[in-house]
């Protein structure tokens, strides 16, 4: 691992060559900059993985469910487990989508599931991604580059190969496509924040990487237009737009980002949509309280996997419990992504707490708390020093026919000693993970 | 039962001309135990590329594209129906029950409803009475609104059109969690298409309509619903091109 260590600064001018980016807009201006590695991995045991991996599973089977039966029978609704408002007023929800069944019943064929370690080995379940999860090609990446600087770490660690990521990704795409057509990437453009992933991994998958303009319906089909104007089926598209901007005609009326009537063919089970629409239901941050319950009642089992004890203001008992111990708590606004509207208690002086009680009192709904979990922070190196710093950990759950986890995954850590926000638009840092084999 | 011919059609001319044109269109009758379908036939001019398919509410689609550059564009629909008593026994989804940003009541609005019912015994009964009250606090002009106003903006202002009066009742009734939608259809008569709506008591669907003030019995004829006029938009269209729209709209129904 040492010589790696050395290599640092090798592979990050690697990473610059190659162009790995983040593009992040802040006031209004778009700036890409490059998402900073460190090299030191995070290392996962065999054992510690195989709970880990089974968890994930379980979870993302569970999610599956949910999804499929959301928008069809309501069972979860009509048995009482979770109550119908929290579906219907969640963001995420598209009744658009009601009645849909995506080709082979998957919704969530690439989830993306943040977890946290807490000091004391235990891992906790930090949120569900279930739209448009990025990162998976930055661990690609940093790996083959590592690889190249420093063959010799991977001779003596036995650490599982993650470069295989992009067939996982087309297994999935295939297995959805059912032999319609061809696979596409769909990206917004050059301008998205995670351009860089999206024509990685059309390369790495061997699917055509289309602009929005490239897809047009016709025959209750989709088709993709070459630059010489031929028409090739489309059989799967792995879109990497979001719900809303997905059909102008069903959505957002000014989204040029779209493909006008898709949501036609899509309910008629003519094209696959990776990942469905109307995920976002799932992966609501007040939904996710009500994961664990799902697990028990669609699959029958125990969670095998830990929410972060989380509190719905929602429910009487909560709120007061939130409202009493706000300071010693993270709240979250449950329409938000990306590090945005999480607030720590602690940080906010008295008047900034009574505001944000008064919010919470009067629409609770709109709001979770979690304890603050004590994280097990990840050694980094910083001008030449090892430091500790907030780190995460998403991991890419990828359903077909099976339900894999990518041994691998994106480690995040924070730069500012003092934050527990480690998402990249918020100008976090990346780590290797390493799953070993032994 | 009664048997009714109707016919459809919009006409939409361009200033300059459009292309690469997409669209979506409502303007079938929608499939159901009161409406039967004895002949129906529809048009879309220019277009080579025309598909069908229905909605998530089960309203009838027609959509489709025109690359070749236009400067009008027509769709139109006809047919004959067959209509009887008005009433759909189903336990309503859940979603009919939540206010949509077309259909929230304010404090105002509320407190108007309250005065004149409870709501809680005749659900439609109680509605009748307050689209009768209704009409002494907002009076029918043509053209005082577009399709972008709220149930809240037409109340505070006192005046509006048939969707006007709809998404006010229907915002006073989701206000007090009572499962309620918004319907597009035809009436017999020639002009335009009309907007009422349906509410659901003991899981019996009634459809009223708040702008002529009645119990709806047989001669409406349903082309679709939602929960708002966004779900039920009879045409709906994207182009590339950057030409002021002149719209015409047809509609004729009669007994036969």
């Amino acid at each position: 691992m040492e010589t790696l260590i050395r290599h640092k600064d090798a592979v990050n001018t690697w990473m610059e060559r190659f162009g790995v980016k983040f593009g992040i807009y802040k006031h209004g201006v778009f700036n890409e900059q490059l998402f900073p590695f460190d090299s030191v991995p995070r290392v996962i045991s065999h054992d510690e993985w195989t709970v880990l991996e089974k968890g994930l599973i379980q979870r993302c089977n569970a999610l599956n469910a949910f999804l499929l039966d959301i928008y069809n029978e309501k069972k979860i609704i009509k048995d009482g487990v979770v109550p119908s408002e929290f579906v219907y007023s969640s963001k995420g929800y598209f009744v658009e989508c009601e009645g849909i069944t995506p080709s082979k019943g998957i919704f969530a064929h690439i989830a993306g599931i943040d977890l946290v370690q807490a000091k004391d080995g235990t891992w906790y379940i930090l949120e569900d991604n279930l739209r448009i999860p990025s990162g998976a090609s930055y661990p690609m990446i940093a790996r083959n580059i590592t690889r190249k600087v420093s063959p010799e770490t991977f001779v003596n660690n036995h650490v599982a190969d993650n470069r295989n990521y992009s067939d996982l990704l087309k297994e999935t795409m295939d297995y959805v496509n059912d032999g319609r057509g061809i696979n596409v990437i769909l990206t917004p453009g050059r301008y998205n924040s995670a351009f860089f992933e999206h024509s990685y991994l059309a390369e790495k998958s061997g699917a055509v990487l289309a602009f929005p303009g490239d897809l047009i319906v016709e025959d209750d089909m989709l088709f993709y237009k070459d630059i010489s104007g031929e028409k090739m089926r489309v059989g799967a598209v792995y879109r990497r737009v979001s719900d809303e901007y997905m059909d102008p005609l069903t959505f957002e009326e000014s989204s040029v980002l779209g493909v006008p009537n898709i949501m036609q063919i899509y309910a008629m089970g003519n094209v696959a949509i990776v990942n469905g629409i109307g995920n976002g239901v799932a992966d609501d941050k007040g939904i996710y309280y009500f994961v664990p319950k799902m697990i028990k009642y669609y699959l029958g089992e125990e969670p095998i996997l830990k929410n972060a004890p989380t509190y719905l203001p929602y429910f009487e008992e909560d709120k007061k419990y939130v409202l009493e111990n706000l300071s010693k708590l993270v709240i979250k606004d449950v329409s938000e992504a990306g590090g945005y509207g999480v607030v720590f208690g602690r940080d906010l002086d008295a008047e900034h707490l009574k505001e944000m009680y008064d919010l919470v009192d009067k629409e609770p709904r709109r709001w979770i708390a979690q304890e603050v979990i004590d994280f097990k922070d990840l050694e980094i190196i910083e001008n030449g020093e090892y430091v500790e710093r907030k780190a995460d950990l998403r991991a890419f759950v990828l359903t077909g026919k099976e339900t894999k986890v990518w041994k691998s995954g994106l480690t995040r850590f924070s730069r500012n000693p003092n934050s527990f926000v480690v998402n990249s638009s918020q100008g976090g840092g990346f780590k290797d993970t390493w799953v070993m084999e032994d | 039962m009664k048997s009714y011919q109707f016919t459809y059609q919009t006409s939409i001319t361009f200033d300059s001309k459009v292309s690469d044109h997409h669209f979506k269109l409502r303007c079938l009758p929608y499939r159901c135990k009161y409406q039967t379908i004895e002949e129906e036939d529809f048009s879309v001019s220019p277009c080579k590329n025309l598909m069908r398919s229905t909605d998530g509410f089960g309203n009838e689609l027609i959509f489709g594209s025109t690359c070749e550059p236009h400067k009008s564009f027509t769709f139109a629909s006809r047919g004959i129906v067959q209509l009887s008593q008005h009433l759909i026994v189903e336990e309503p989804n859940n979603i009919f029950r939540l206010p949509t940003i077309l259909t929230e009541a304010n404090e105002e609005m509320k407190k108007f409803a309250s005065d004149v019912c409870s709501f809680e015994t005749n659900i439609v009964k109680d509605t009748l009475s307050f689209v009768e009250a209704l009409h002494e606090r907002m009076k029918y002009e043509s053209s005082s609104t577009t399709v972008k106003t709220s149930a809240i903006e037409a109340f505070t202002q006192g005046k509006g059109v048939c969707q006007d009066f709809s998404n006010v009742v229907l915002a006073v009734l989701r206000s007090k969690g009572i499962a309620c939608r918004y319907v597009n259809g035809f009436i017999p008569g020639e002009g335009e298409s009309h907007a009422w709506i349906e509410v659901n008591d003991n899981g019996i669907w009634y459809s009223i309509d708040p702008t002529r003030k009645h119990l709806i019995e047989s001669d409406y004829l349903k082309i679709a619903q939602g929960r708002d006029f966004n779900d039920c938009t009879i045409e709906r269209g994207v182009f590339i091109g950057n030409a002021l729209q002149h719209k015409n709209v047809h509609v004729t129904m009669a007994e036969i």
